[in-house]
């Protein structure tokens, strides 16, 4: 959750699933957002895989509900390809 | 030249904040251009909330009833085709079914028959095109199952029909994308290979008529097995396969749904120049124009008319709608040999200076069909323009660039996918050619002013530089026409032209609201005493009925006048595709004209001269310059 560049994009990734601003925390989840049901899930998972450009392990994103553990998988993949 | 460019996330995002009814259409832009299901999922996003900020001018209309039950995970699914169906026009309410209960669904007596659907779609889970048995299974065993697959099947299908009424739509199966057995795999029908084939193959076969197939077997042909699969997606949440290729699926859905709702097109009405050939017929006569086996362009036009006989001969009705002349393009039709359309092909044939969306409203007129059956092809955008936006019932396709890609430009339209094919379908060109025969000629509704007023015109004029002297010359070598001297100037002796002394060199371009046409029209001519000589006069025929020749000519007065001349001389040549101007010529004003010499000096008095109206705003040099601007003095 110390990366800025991650939250940057993060922060985008969210307004635009959303299309409002989000406050990005690490502890922010479906029960505080409204709208973040398993459909916006999705979206933002094919946005954050499209945008860092690597491709979540089977199990690994399903139950990453939090930013915090978005952000900790993000970091996680593009530490590894040197991104 | 495009037509329109589509809207960024942020101009949405700024719609969407000023509530900007616009957003509509650029959202049925974006989407008809999106194919991916991130972007799909976005745009859908900003369409619920568009409509949840109330912003006016979105699809009206009474909802479909559309019920997805499966054994597939149904979201996105849902979501992406109700959002492709809404922009295409029909917006829907959407029950989406529990995962695997499809069968419960329907068979109960529950939610499923409350919604009353109007169309419910199926979509079986890909575990039902696996065989169990094994390889070596003789092929009645393996029948026998498939039959058993497809009966259940549409026994699920018959039964929600009989309960609510509605279509049907069943999804096939996609064949897998792993190599297992290599080479072997379509030496049996018992592998997953040939048996998944086997079923999509019975299903279409034998679908009852209230059952339409959403066809995921070709889809992932086309787009590639590898591509479409995606084992993550089913472990992690039973999706069909990739999301891109979900979002396919729902296109898919989307117009199979639509054609359910709608009657098919009838009539393609096309354009002749660079849309059934390549080339000007005018300009390049029958043995210049492409079409046949002697070049890869020839070809490429060859076999867009040949896909046309075939539409024919499934009972689309073809028409010409051409700024052409009538005679030479029937012509051309009869005598080129390698055409592989011919004039009794045709049951209308609109051919003069028209506008394009009257021409249409005579063909259906004559055809006794309404303008929402008929579609149109031309190359020209303006002319797609304005048939859009006069005609927005009938539907358009503008020419690609790339002759060789019209046929799956046009196959991509889904306008003529056939639904039922009767014998009929085959017998309908005759019927339909001797209606239009029949049919008395009608008044033009939408003239010729109009159109041209519409199109909001622009000429520039300027006097020719070096730097346009290679255009110039490409413009009076290629045309044909409009071409008064017939005198072709290489770039070096234009360059020599505009240095002289007494030099009146000028070119045109021309736009419209639709895009620009470019350098259409060039004069050369040389002032000596109080004569100016012509020596090039030259205008595209791109450019032919929309009054350009009337700007040129008030130019032409003006730089005589301003020169001090007082008669403007041109040394017409009579050539084999330019005997229109010499009619032209003389309601221009010219004098001298003697019907069917080859070469006569035609003379025009500045003094004499009145500007000539028109509907195009000019600009000469920089400057506007509409008449009467340029000299009440003369």
């Amino acid at each position: 959750m110390d990366d800025p560049r991650i939250l940057q994009a993060l922060g985008e990734i969210f307004d635009s699933v959303f299309l409002r601003p989000i406050a990005l925390e690490p502890q922010l989840g479906p029960d505080q957002v409204a709208d973040w049901d398993s459909v916006a899930h999705l979206g933002l998972l094919i946005a954050i895989e499209a945008r860092f450009r690597f491709r979540f392990a089977t199990g690994e994103a399903t139950n990453a509900r939090t930013v915090g553990a978005l952000v900790d998988l993000i970091a996680r993949h593009t530490s590894r390809s040197g991104s | 030249m495009s037509l329109a460019e589509p809207m960024t996330d942020d101009a949405l995002a700024r719609a969407l904040a000023t509530l900007d009814g616009r957003i509509w259409s650029a959202l049925r832009l974006r989407t008809d251009a999106a194919r991916g299901a991130a972007e799909l999922l976005h745009l859908s996003r900003v369409r619920r909330e568009a409509r949840r900020r109330g912003i006016a001018g979105g699809p009206e209309g009474s909802a479909l009833r559309l019920a997805i039950v499966g054994g597939v995970t149904l979201y996105p699914l849902h979501e992406l085709t109700s959002h492709v169906l809404e922009l295409a026009g029909q917006p829907c309410e959407v029950f989406t079914g529990q995962f695997d209960q499809h069968a419960a669904e329907i068979l109960g007596r529950g939610e499923l028959r409350d919604f009353r659907p109007d169309v419910v779609w199926l979509f079986p889970s890909p575990r039902e095109a696996s065989y169990t048995g094994s390889l070596g299974d003789p092929e009645a065993t393996v029948r026998a199952v498939v039959d058993e697959r497809v009966e259940a099947l549409f026994g699920l299908c018959r039964a929600v029909h009989d309960a609510t009424g509605a279509a049907v739509l069943v999804s096939n199966f996609a064949p897998p994308a792993e190599s297992d057995l290599g080479a072997f795999r379509s030496r049996t029908p018992a592998s997953a290979w040939s048996f998944t084939r086997y079923i999509n193959l019975e299903l279409g076969r034998r679908a009852p008529p209230f059952v339409a197939i959403c066809d995921v077997e070709f889809l992932a042909a086309s787009r590639g097995t590898a591509a479409c699969h995606d084992a993550r997606a089913w472990y992690e949440s039973k999706q069909p396969g990739a999301y891109d290729f979900v979002a396919a699926i729902a296109r898919e859905a989307a117009v199979v749904i639509g054609q359910l709702r709608t009657v098919p097109k009838k009539v393609l009405v096309t354009d002749l120049d660079n849309t059934l050939w390549g080339g000007i017929l005018a300009e390049d006569g029958i043995s210049g124009i492409e079409v046949g086996s002697t070049s890869p362009r020839a070809e490429a036009y060859a076999a867009f008319q040949a896909y046309l006989r075939r539409l024919a001969a499934r009972g689309v009705l073809l028409a010409v709608c051409t700024k052409s002349e009538r005679a030479r393009a029937l012509e051309a039709f009869r005598d080129h040999p390698e055409m592989p359309l011919r004039p009794e092909d045709f049951v209308a044939f609109k051919a003069g200076p028209v506008p394009k969306p009257e021409g249409l409203r005579e063909i259906a007129a004559d055809l006794g069909l309404d303008l929402g059956s008929m579609a149109f092809v031309d190359d020209d955008p303006s002319e797609i323009g304005m048939v859009r936006e006069w005609l927005p019932e009938v539907e358009t396709l503008l020419v690609p660039d790339d002759p060789a890609e019209l046929p799956a430009a046009l196959m991509a339209t889904r306008w003529f996918d056939p639904r039922v094919l009767t014998p009929e379908d085959e017998q309908r060109t005759r019927q339909y050619r001797d209606e239009a025969l029949r049919g008395a000629a009608r008044g033009a509704a939408i003239d010729l002013e109009t159109y041209r007023r519409a199109l909001a015109m622009r000429a520039e004029l300027r006097s020719i530089v070096a730097l346009d002297a290679a255009r110039v010359a490409q413009l009076a070598g290629r045309t044909n026409q409009f071409n008064a001297t017939l005198r072709r100037r290489t770039q070096g002796e234009i360059e020599a032209w505009i240095a002289r002394p007494g030099a009146v060199a000028f070119s045109a371009r021309l736009a419209d609201k639709f895009g620009d046409q470019g350098l259409v029209a060039a004069v050369l001519g040389c002032a000596r005493g109080a004569t100016l000589e012509l020596d090039v006069w030259v205008m595209s025929c791109r450019a032919m009925e929309r009054q350009l020749e009337d700007v040129t000519l008030n130019e032409l007065v003006r730089r005589a006048h301003a020169r001090g001349c007082r008669v403007i001389e041109l040394p017409f040549v009579r050539g084999p595709r330019n005997h229109h101007m010499v009619e032209l010529l003389s309601r221009l004003g010219f004098e001298g004209v003697i019907p069917g010499a080859d070469r006569t000096v035609l003379r025009l008095e500045v003094a004499s001269y009145r500007p000539r109206s028109t509907s195009i705003e000019v600009t000469t040099d920089g400057r506007p310059a509409n008449p009467p601007g340029f000299g009440g003095d003369l």
